[in-house]
């Protein structure tokens, strides 16, 4: 088990992970040059994991530069109730995951539907079954704000979808927005020549990007799936996508509460 | 069993011969044997007379000159072509013609002539005459042309005025010599072959024959491996699987495949009662894609793909109208006004893995997918790869004697199912998704256990991948015409399937399942069948595969309450 000051020692490195605005060039962040950090990997330890946990899967999350207690505190008051250490047990209605791993100053939210994908459901009932449990009150680029303005930290909204082929993610600093990416397969066709689409030298250009904190354009980045993951490694944070147990592992966390909304 | 010609019985019987049952068949045979003998004796001694006179040349005997009679006495296997060569007239040179059976001929250009001392005859002569060597390859009678396997053939073959001195080379698929066998006997000389993958056979003098040999009767069943995406019950009943085994192949969701027949009786008829389908070779007659054919490039756009509005409507015939993206989108926000994309999306994906009665795939049991590929794609960034779903490859063997149970074979995972929601008029494409096609296709066609299987390639499965989307979304040519990137590793060709969401017309009545997934869509039949050659590649031999995927059951879209 991490202690406590591994977590707090995790939680200052993130805090100073982005260099302030006007980098110049010999101090480009990993971000920009694709190939310098190792991604996270199912086997590594939970304490060098970083970037996306999956991206053949459609999920959205948010990232919390905080303790989990403090996170919990404040997503509560928006809930009905605030279950505590529910790894393994059965939750109910809908509502929020909020979760911190061993060894990272980050702690995720995730909504819990994450974990109905994993459940044997009886497929010919209707209504509640599949029901998605995010809350319908749940805004999350808005609580990314918010909880950034609230804790006075860093927040990341992220989100993908092999659905649609898209991902990308806000950065908040004080309820400041620092940088924001958006890439999508089908805007990414419309922009391009065909005779690029399987080509081997292929790109992934966001169609959106802009940042407070460097001086890049979105054109200059190739590769959106790799930028993303060298951004969350540099924050050393891990996004979680669907909290699989093939990949996670109770000792892998701190602690995972329940915020439930009904 | 041809001659003479002008002999009502016996043109009756040849014309029925293989629509009876084998029992029957004999019964008949022996029937229509006797009244030729007993009650035609002006038309056998006719063709006497005239054998006589061409005994001296235009028999495969010296000595011996046969009665004519209309049909074989010999027992035959289950037999389901049978080959007279009385459908053509003398002296043609016999190459193709039979190859809507089955079957091409070749080896010392045989023609058909007649022999006196063939009971049968008129026969097949290799050339010179009697004195040739006669070939025979087994063809998938859908095109005449692609290889296919026998589980069983008979042929008789002579006259034989020495024993041995005639081989019955036997080839397999690969072209290598399983068997060879000689003539144990003088005369009319029957050869039965059972339980051999018989690809080709070779019928050769290797001994002193004063008059030759020529052939006639040659009656044979192809084999048949039916393949299947999923463990189906229909499938495996129509099969002939016992309804007490069908637990034993279907892993997951069982009340949901029970529930999964929601076809119309019509449906039904057209898909899986039709007799070809219980009885003939291969499946039966429904409406296929037609891709195009001269593609012989592996680059991803879009030319000679069906257009995906023709897909759409054929994935939801009888079924609904096929719902278009937009339409998803609109329906979506009716049902939840404030819908994000991501909600969608997941809402679309959780409907149609319910339709299907399969569920989201677990990574505890099995854990993720490897591919090589994409990991050399994103830099090792991303070496695995999950599909929405996951489900087992069948393929149900006869039995090689035709008779007993037949032998299903089940590959796990080797059929993966993925929801895609792309804007209406785009493609889902290799790349898509950080090369995620790519990694579907690496895994399936090189290192899923349907690909690594050592059976022999008219028995070997192939991986399947399934899109399931909304109407108007295509699926790229690169992905269907997949023929693999990685060297020095066995590659077997991946069938892509599409199927369309579908919306029900419920005249007017709100209803909950106002949903269904319609039928999977065999995009690439073509490539994988080995009717087309794609960079330089041509797959043949394998299972034909042509039907739809069954249609799901009606669903809805999955939001929150």
């Amino acid at each position: 088990m991490t202690s406590k000051n591994s977590n707090a020692e995790a939680y200052e490195f993130a805090r100073q992970a982005v260099p302030p605005i006007g980098a110049n060039d010999e101090n480009r962040l990993a971000s920009e040059q694709s190939e310098e950090i190792t991604v996270s990997s199912e086997e590594l330890p939970i304490e060098e994991r970083c970037g996306l946990e999956d991206i053949d899967t459609i999920a959205e999350g948010l990232l919390v530069l905080a303790p989990l207690e403090q996170v919990a505190e404040v997503v509560a008051q928006l809930g009905m109730r605030w279950e505590r250490d529910v790894y393994g047990q059965t939750i109910q209605g809908c509502g929020l995951l909020v979760f911190q791993f061993q060894g990272h100053g980050w702690t995720g939210i995730l909504d819990a539907s994450v974990t109905d994908k994993y459940t044997r459901v009886p497929t010919d009932t209707f209504n509640d079954y599949f029901a998605r449990f995010v809350p319908n009150e749940w805004n999350w680029e808005l609580q990314a704000e918010s909880l950034s303005r609230l804790l006075q930290t860093k927040t990341i909204y992220y989100s993908v979808s092999d659905s649609n082929g898209s991902i990308g993610y806000t950065y908040w600093d004080n309820g400041e927005l620092m940088e924001r990416l958006e890439y999508e397969d089908a805007i990414w066709e419309d922009t391009h020549d065909e005779q690029l689409w399987e080509s081997p030298d292929r790109t992934f250009e966001p169609f959106l990007f802009e940042s407070k904190l460097r001086q890049l354009r979105a054109e200059e980045i190739e590769d959106s799936y790799d930028f993303v993951d060298n951004f969350l490694c540099e924050q050393q944070a891990y996004a979680a996508t669907s909290l699989s147990p093939a990949s996670i592992q109770r000792d892998d966390l701190i602690r995972l509460d329940y915020i439930a909304f009904a | 069993m041809s001659k003479p010609k002008d002999f009502s019985v016996s043109k009756l019987l040849c014309y029925r011969f293989f629509c009876l049952s084998a029992k029957l068949k004999r019964f008949i045979s022996y029937v229509a044997l006797a009244l030729i003998l007993v009650n035609n004796t002006s038309a056998v001694a006719q063709a006497q007379k005239l054998n006589n006179n061409q005994a001296q040349n235009s028999s495969t005997s010296p000595n011996y000159v046969a009665p004519q009679r209309g049909v074989t006495v010999n027992e035959t296997p289950s037999c389901s072509n049978n080959i007279t060569f009385s459908e053509y007239s003398l002296d043609t040179a016999i190459t193709n013609q039979y190859g809507n059976k089955g079957i091409v001929f070749g080896g010392s250009s045989p023609f058909i002539t007649t022999d006196g001392a063939n009971p049968t005859s008129p026969v097949l002569s290799g050339s010179p005459r009697f004195f040739g060597a006669i070939e025979g390859s087994f063809v998938n009678p859908k095109d005449g042309v692609t290889p296919a396997i026998a589980s069983s053939f008979q042929l008789d073959a002579g006259y034989f005025d020495s024993v041995g001195s005639t081989a019955l080379k036997l080839y397999d698929s690969e072209g290598n010599l399983i068997e060879q066998r000689t003539n144990t006997g003088e005369g009319i000389f029957t050869f039965t072959v059972e339980g051999l993958p018989v690809a080709k056979w070779r019928l050769e003098p290797i001994g002193d024959d004063p008059a030759g040999f020529a052939i006639d009767n040659v009656c044979f069943t192809l084999l048949q491996v039916k393949e299947s995406a999923k463990p189906y019950p229909e499938f495996l009943r129509d099969n002939g699987v016992p309804e007490s085994e069908l637990g034993r192949y279907i892993r997951e969701s069982k009340e949901t495949y029970s529930q999964s027949s929601v076809l119309s009786q019509s449906q039904d008829d057209e898909s899986y009662d039709d007799e070809s389908y219980n009885e003939g070779y291969f499946e039966p007659e429904i409406p296929t894609l037609q891709s195009n054919t001269n593609s012989t490039t592996n680059s991803d756009d879009d030319s000679g793909s069906v257009p995906p509005q023709s897909i759409a409507e054929l994935s939801c015939a009888g079924i609904g109208t096929p719902l278009s993206t937009e339409e998803l989108i609109k329906l979506s926000k009716q049902i939840k006004p404030n819908a994000t994309p991501k909600q969608i999306s997941d809402a679309f994906e959780a409907f149609a893995l319910d339709s299907q009665g399969l569920r989201k795939y677990d990574e505890r049991i099995f854990g993720k997918f490897d591919s090589p590929e994409r990991g050399k794609k994103t830099k090792s960034k991303r070496t695995k790869v999950v599909p929405d779903a996951v489900s087992d490859v069948v393929t149900i063997e006869p039995a090689p004697s035709g008779y007993g149970p037949p032998l299903p074979r089940l590959f796990l995972n080797s059929t993966f199912w993925d929801a895609k929601v792309l804007k209406t008029g785009k493609s889902e494409r290799l790349s898509e998704s950080r090369y995620q096609p790519q990694g579907f296709l690496d895994y399936l066609s090189h290192y899923s256990m349907a690909a690594q299987s050592l059976l022999p390639r008219n028995k070997h499965p192939r991986g399947h991948l399934i899109y399931m989307t909304p109407a108007g979304v295509g699926v790229s040519s690169g992905i269907q015409n997949y023929t693999g990137e990685t060297p020095n590793v066995p590659f077997t060709p991946v069938a892509v399937y599409q199927m369309v969401a579908c919306l029900k017309d419920t005249g007017g009545k709100p209803t909950k399942d106002y949903l269904q997934m319609g039928y999977g869509i065999l995009l690439n039949a073509d490539f994988i069948n080995g009717l087309k050659e794609v960079n330089g590649k041509r797959f043949t031999g394998y299972p034909f595969l042509f039907a739809p995927l069954p249609a799901g059951r009606p669903s809805s879209l999955k939001f929150p309450p």
